[in-house]
C-alpha cells in the first residue's frame, strides 16, 4: 500500500465518496480508481477502508446500495440519496471554510 | 489478502459485535475488490503471485480493516448498540421461543432425525417379519 496520511484524512474519504457518487452510481473498486484519478494520486487510501465508510453512509441514509449483475459478477453499486446530497453540501461548505482559513493563515505576513 | 485472512477478519468482526449483514457484505466486497486489483496486475504483465501480493498490500491488513469497521458504532448489531434494551427484551424473547425449541432443533438436525426415523422403521419392520415367521412356524408345528 502506498503512503497514507490517516489522522488528517478524517472526514476526507466521506467527502470524496459523496462527491464522486453525486456524479453517478459506482461500486467500490471503481470509486477507488476514481479517487486516484481525480486527486492525481495525491490522496492514497488503504483501499479496503472505503467499505466501512460506504456502509456507514448507507446506514445513515446518505447512500443507497443496490446489487447488480455485471459481466457475470454481482457488484454492489452505491448511489447518493437526497439526504446524501444535503450531507455533501454541508461537508463541502465545511471544507471550504477550513481551506479559506488555512489559506488566510498562509497568506498572512510573518511576524518572526 | 488470502481467503484464510478474510475468514479471520470475518470472525474478528463478528466477535466485536458488528452486525452479520454488514460483515457478510464487507467481506464479499473486499474479496471482489481483491480480485479486481489482482486482475489489474495480471493485465499489466505481473505474475499471479506478484499480483496477489499487490492486491493484499493495497486492500490493507486485517487489523487495519477490522479497526476501521469496529470504530463505527452504527455498523454494530442492535444488541451491542442498545445493551440495556437487549437485556430487557432477549430473556422475554427466549422464554417465548422456548416451546418452539424442539421444532428449531428438528429443523437444524433434520438429516440426523430422518436417518434415525428410517432406522427405527426398518428395525420395526424386521422385528415384525421375525414375529410373523415365528407365528407361522408355531402354527405349522
Amino acid at each position: 500500500m502506498g503512503q497514507t496520511n490517516p489522522p488528517f484524512m478524517s472526514g476526507v474519504p466521506e467527502l470524496l465518496l459523496l462527491r464522486l457518487l453525486a456524479q453517478r452510481e459506482m461500486y467500490g473498486y471503481e470509486l477507488v480508481k476514481s479517487i486516484r484519478l481525480v486527486t492525481d494520486e495525491a490522496i492514497s487510501l488503504g483501499e479496503g477502508v472505503i467499505y466501512p465508510v460506504l456502509h456507514s453512509l448507507e446506514r445513515n441514509g446518505a447512500l443507497k446500495a443496490k446489487r447488480k449483475a455485471v459481466g457475470g459478477r454481482t457488484r454492489v453499486y452505491y448511489s447518493l440519496t437526497a439526504k446524501g446530497k444535503r450531507r455533501l453540501e454541508a461537508l463541502q461548505q465545511n471544507w471550504n471554510r477550513i481551506q479559506a482559513g488555512i489559506n488566510a493563515s498562509l497568506d498572512a505576513p510573518s511576524h518572526a | 489478502m488470502p481467503e484464510r485472512d478474510f475468514d479471520m477478519l470475518r470472525n474478528q468482526l463478528l466477535d466485536s459485535g458488528v452486525a452479520p449483514r454488514h460483515v457478510i457484505r464487507i467481506i464479499s466486497e473486499l474479496s471482489d475488490h481483491h480480485d479486481d486489483i489482482e486482475r489489474e496486475g495480471l493485465e499489466n504483465g505481473m505474475s499471479q503471485q506478484s499480483a496477489s501480493a499487490m492486491a493484499s498490500d493495497r486492500i490493507g491488513t486485517q487489523n487495519t480493516l477490522a479497526a476501521q469497521v469496529i470504530c463505527k458504532p452504527e455498523l454494530r448489531s442492535w444488541v451491542y448498540r442498545y445493551p440495556r434494551l437487549a437485556r430487557l427484551v432477549l430473556p422475554v424473547a427466549y422464554v417465548a421461543m422456548l416451546p418452539l425449541a424442539p421444532v428449531f432443533a428438528g429443523v437444524a438436525n433434520a438429516p440426523i432425525i430422518a436417518r434415525w426415523c428410517a432406522c427405527l422403521f426398518l428395525s420395526g419392520l424386521i422385528t415384525a417379519a421375525m414375529m410373523l415367521v415365528m407365528q407361522i412356524s408355531i402354527a405349522l408345528s
